[in-house]
């Protein structure tokens, strides 16, 4: 190639040691040094800034870089490229392909730059300014060598790398929502109100509402282009011809489209002294890789708010009140870019939070502090759609943990939860029902919905809405209920598994017994400083701990929706490091008998304990007792712990008395660490090898004194009978 | 990408291909540097070889053919790889062998010492002792039978299941389809070996490899040690059975360290550029445009040797090199004669190329290879 064929850099030459700047130095130490290899120095120059008068320095320099025969662009190695090193080190250094024919188009990441001047390489992503004091000279060669080996191979475009746009310029903004956009997109344009605020120079434009579609004050025009391949960023057109033409490569007839747009006002009666503002908005959907979707991309562009210019738009394309003269193309006429942002969607929330497509239904039972930051927290990963059932008001000491600000106190808090999840994204809460479970659950419309929803999720910090859930609230999808513990520092999570073969009651039974058992559980349930019941509805806890929990719990609530078990999780906020300690409790299932109107349910758990302590004792007979969890409004008893005999037991072949040494204490320590949510329900014995569950004279003296007993509290005791198969005689101790 | 390796090991050769799906095939293994001299530039094989497997977290190779047992083609093997013959070849540290390929020669000759024998007793353990398993003998000439037939081993049933390949196939194992990688036998042929001693390098393992990659296919040609009768037997064969795209290349490894005897007959080295047989000429004008011309080799001298490299050979390969726009290669030169470095070819989307990179400011070269010793 000759001369001619490669761009010259400005300035004069000059010998390379007379560099001063220490970037442009450093750079040419390594090339004539450790980079002789791969790169050759041709060429060191010197001119000053026009305006400032500071020094400039080029370097132009040939360099290699791996490249096979077939490449995907002509670049050739080696290519002779320059970088010019700047006074200011906050301006990254430009580097540029001095080849007058190195290939423009196709070339993705690189700067605009004039048609007569060599192309810029973009190295980084992230901003020079930002990344300046770890790039030395060594690696920013390397940059340079980097991009033109992947550009030369066609692989600069890095796998999930959001695509260039296609034009590149500085331009106002303008926000519309999707009602706006379906309407432009159905009638190919629409009329909307907007507001606007001035940033930095830049006009910030704003549909008003939604219910301003429709309403004249600006109008849309919008065109849609044919897929087109991903490809290198040009810059902004600078007049409404020049859009026009490159916009026919793509199957779209701008002045046509903008010429019917004006057309169309004046058959509606609408003058341009009505409009404010025009803006056409072009649908580029781009295409990386043979098989790939379409990206859709959009570009806007306006005129200002003066009604004469849209008068002068009007008439330069041929458009008046007598007819349409489509010689007139706008020539010269000038056009702004405007960035045009949409509104959020379900879908855009969930891509920009990279997250999995999360579109079903949600019943949220409780939006108080916990509930309001899950869901919220799930809306803007775009988790949803949600119903809500709240009956509670927003009152000034919600603040403290409430998503929700001062602007909504005395507001009910579904209301002004719906409000804020809808104004993320339209839809996110499709209905609240401002009731207790227990109404709502009888409401006709709700119980459709619930039957459509993927999951109920209970935040109300209430044991109550577990049974209602468990027990009232016929049919639906599974349930589970998230919890903050009294001391706010363990969250919990109880999820039925897929089918409800386990239900919620059940899981939470079993979630006590842990807390029960588990030494890693033994101060769970601590209480707070001056609350103490669990679930305490308004503990006194700190925002920072509550975000963390409801962290966990949008994370924890997404899981298990993708997942068909049930779980038992508590994360627990380490207060020395700070750290969270995941503990998981086997789910266990559950058996239920019915006795008369009461049903007794066994966790397998206990049931095996039972078992192996009576073999552990064969021949003689053991027993113990039993503890778990009741429901005395629903008349159901949930076993979910046995305790082995007291040491001062006697036990025979024949006979079993169970002592009492240490039994009380025992007792009481767990209710103590259960706030009282396990205690005792009753008695067990075995039974010798050979012999039935059925009760002897014995039990069924046993079983009348256990009656007496228990009518005292109004709670029957149980006893249980542990034998060969079947293994299990149930019977319930009532006076009756 | 595929990617091969062609180490600077003096007028010996060690090829090193990692192939895009993971695998690693290693084609002859000569360590000759030695280690009491300090100026000695060619690499320490085993240290690269043995790095490289670390960092892929493996300590099994899973393919390692010999093209012939010449020392310059066999030596250090039986110190670096696990052996399953006997223990001594079984410490801790040493490279599994997945899959062993030697010529029917390797079998067949008598005599062998040291690393050669190490590396022959191990095929002949493969046969004896696993059935076959892991191993594949190249060509089944008469003697081959013989030798089955004394050891009591049936070779039609070692023949019907892929353990012999001969000229001519594809060798089993590997495919477009499974490694995105073929490897066409060209030699050693059965036919040339008549009843009596088999030269070594006469019946040497040659191949065309292809590499996929996307929908364009690139080929490597490995020759040995081929002397220029044998290796023109190659390409006549070759082109009498219509295979003419199993001559094209786009590397060619050179055979013999450049000498003129795999381009002609002795005695016939040209004055300034070796004339090479017809139908070794055909073979390298199949080299296709930017094609690669690579040899495992001492820096080629200005002057007369008698010993190869051969400059003659050397010009000749320079004249295709320059016919095709592509590039002759010495391993002992690439990138400098005083300082030469394995060379790495990469085959991606836009073909073969030879990995030029600057990489002295990226931690990632400083942590790649050992830290230089200190003490």
């Amino acid at each position: 190639m000759s001369t001619d064929d490669y761009f010259i850099a400005h300035g004069e030459t000059i010998d390379a040691s007379l560099v001063d700047n220490r970037r442009a130095k450093e750079f040419i130490r390594v090339l004539v040094g450790p980079a002789a290899e791969v790169a050759t120095l041709l060429d060191v120059r010197l001119r000053r800034d026009p305006e400032e008068g500071t020094a400039i320095f080029s370097v132009t320099f040939e360099l290699k870089f791996t490249r096979g025969p077939k490449p995907l662009l002509p670049i050739r190695s080696p290519e002779r490229m320059c970088v010019l090193f700047f006074a200011d080190d906050m301006q990254m250094p430009w580097v540029l392909c001095m080849r007058r024919n190195f290939p423009r188009k196709n070339v993705l990441h690189q700067f605009i730059m004039p048609e007569n001047a060599p192309v810029g390489l973009c190295l980084f992503a992230e901003p020079w300014r930002e990344i300046r004091d770890r790039i030395p000279a060594g690696e920013f060669l390397w940059r340079i060598q980097n991009w033109l080996e992947r550009s030369a191979n066609g692989l600069s475009h890095l796998e999930g790398q959001p695509l260039e746009p296609a034009f590149l310029g500085l331009g106002d903004v303008f926000v519309a929502n999707t009602t706006l956009w379906a309407e432009a997109v159905s009638n190919g344009f629409a009329f909307f109100q907007r507001k606007e605020c001035l940033f930095q120079d830049r006009h910030i434009y704003c549909q008003v509402n939604e219910d301003t579609v429709g309403s004249v004050g600006a109008m849309l025009s919008i065109s849609r282009a044919d897929p087109s391949e991903h490809s290198w960023i040009r810059s902004e057109p600078r007049t409404l011809k020049e859009l026009h033409d490159l916009l026919l490569d793509h199957n779209v007839d701008l002045l046509s489209a903008l010429r019917a747009a004006f057309v169309q006002c004046g058959a509606k009666g609408i003058t341009l002294d009505d409009l404010h503002c025009l803006l056409l908005v072009i649908e580029m959907p781009r295409i990386m890789g043979e098989h790939a979707d379409p990206i859709p991309q959009i570009y806007s562009f306006s005129w200002s708010d003066s009604v004469l210019n849209l008068k002068l738009v009007r008439g330069a394309i041929g458009v008046s009140d007598v007819g349409v003269d489509n010689n007139k193309q706008g020539v010269d006429l000038p056009i702004k870019m405007v960035h045009w942002h949409m509104t959020l969607t379900q879908q855009t929330a969930n891509l920009w939070s990279n997250q999995a497509n999360s579109a079903s239904s949600l019943l949220a039972v409780g939006v108080g502090a916990l509930g309001s930051q899950v869901l919220l927290n799930g809306v803007r990963e775009g988790l949803g759609p949600w119903i809500i059932v709240e009956n509670d008001v927003l009152l000034p000491h919600n603040l403290v943990r409430h998503s929700l600000s001062g602007r909504h106190i005395g507001s009910k808090k579904g209301d002004a939860v719906q409000e804020e999840a809808n104004s993320i994204w339209p839809g996110a809460v499709s209905k609240v029902v401002t009731e207790d479970i227990v109404s709502a659950i009888e409401i006709k419309d709700l119980t459709t919905l619930i039957g459509e929803a993927k999951a109920i999720v209970d935040m109300s910090a209430s044991g109550e809405v577990v049974k209602v859930l468990s027990h009232d609230l016929q049919g639906g999808p599974r349930r589970c209920s998230l919890f903050v513990t009294p001391s706010g520092d363990d969250f919990v999570f109880l999820g039925e598994p897929d089918g409800r073969s386990i239900r919620l009651d059940q899981v939470e039974a079993q979630y006590y017994a842990a807390v029960a058992q588990d030494p890693r559980l033994s101060d769970h349930l601590k209480a707070g400083r001056f609350r103490g019941t669990c679930r305490d509805q308004s503990v006194l806890l700190p925002q920072e701990m509550m975000a963390l929990h409801s962290a966990q719990g949008t994370r924890r609530l997404r899981r298990w929706l993708g997942e068909s078990e049930g779980t038992i999780t508590i994360l627990r906020s380490e207060p020395e490091s700070q750290g969270i300690t995941d503990i998981r409790i086997p789910l266990e299932s559950w058996h239920e008998i019915h006795i008369g109107d009461w049903t007794v349910c066994f966790g397998e758990n206990a049931m095996n304990a039972m078992k192996v302590e009576r073999g552990e004792a064969l021949p003689n007979e053991t027993g113990g007792v039993l503890l778990g969890s009741l429901d005395v409004v629903r008349n159901k008893l949930y076993v979910s712990l046995t305790l082995p005999a007291p040491p001062d037991s006697i036990k025979k072949p024949t006979a079993f008395i169970r002592g009492c040494l240490g039994l009380q204490d025992a007792v009481l320590a767990i209710e103590a660490k259960t706030l009282s949510q396990v205690r005792y329900l009753g008695e067990w014995h075995a039974h010798p090898v050979g012999s039935s569950v059925e009760r002897s004279s014995t039990d069924l003296e046993a079983q009348y004194v256990l009656a007496e007993l228990g009518s005292q509290s109004g709670l029957p005791p149980l006893m249980v009978i542990v034998s060969d198969e079947p293994s299990l005689g149930v019977y319930l101790c009532q006076t009756d | 990408m595929h990617k091969l390796t062609f180490f600077n090991l003096g007028n010996a050769e060690t090829l090193l291909i990692n192939l895009n799906n993971g695998k690693r095939l290693i084609f002859d293994y000569a360590n000759m540097k030695d280690p009491n001299n300090t100026f000695d530039l060619r690499r320490d094989l085993a240290a690269d070889l043995l790095l490289e497997f670390a960092q892929a977290k493996t300590d099994e190779v899973d393919l390692l053919a010999f093209t012939h047992f010449d020392t310059d083609h066999v030596k250090g093997a039986s110190e670096f790889f696990w052996l399953n013959w006997a223990e001594k070849y079984q410490t801790e540290g040493r490279i599994k062998i997945k899959e062993l390929w030697v010529p029917a020669s390797a079998i067949l000759e008598v005599g062998l010492q040291d690393d050669a024998r190490a590396i022959r007793q191990e095929a002949w353990h493969r046969l004896r002792k696993e059935n076959g398993n892991g191993v594949r003998i190249f060509s089944a000439p008469d003697m081959l039978e013989s030798w089955f037939s004394k050891e009591g081993l049936d070779i039609d049933d070692f023949r019907n299941r892929g353990v012999l390949v001969d000229a001519g196939t594809l060798a089993p194992g590997f495919s477009l389809g499974s490694d995105e990688c073929e490897m066409f036998i060209h030699s050693p042929f059965s036919s040339h070996n008549p009843s009596g001693t088999l030269d070594r390098n006469d019946n040497c393992l040659a191949m065309q490899i292809v590499f996929a990659v996307g929908n364009d296919r690139w080929k490597l040609f490995i020759t040995g040690d081929l002397p220029a009768e044998p290796l023109d037997k190659v390409s006549a064969v070759t082109q009498r059975k219509g295979n003419i795209d199993r001559l094209q290349w786009n590397i060619i490894d050179i055979p013999h360290h450049t000498s003129y005897l795999s381009l002609n007959s002795n005695g016939n080295k040209g004055t300034s550029q070796t004339e090479p047989l017809t139908n070794i000429q055909f073979l390298y004008n199949q080299g296709q445009t930017g094609g690669l011309l690579v040899t495992s080799s001492d820096p080629i001298p200005s002057d007369d040797t008698d010993q190869p490299p051969h400059r003659q050979a050397a010009n000749y390969y320079k004249y295709i090199a320059a016919k095709i726009g592509g590039q002759f290669l010495v391993t002992m030169e690439h990138p400098d004669p005083h300082q030469p470095k394995p060379l790495v070819i990469e085959i991606g989307p836009s073909g073969p190329a030879v990995k030029i990179s600057y990489q002295a400011a990226v931690g990632g070269a400083m942590v790649s290879q050992p830290a230089p010793r200190v003490g």
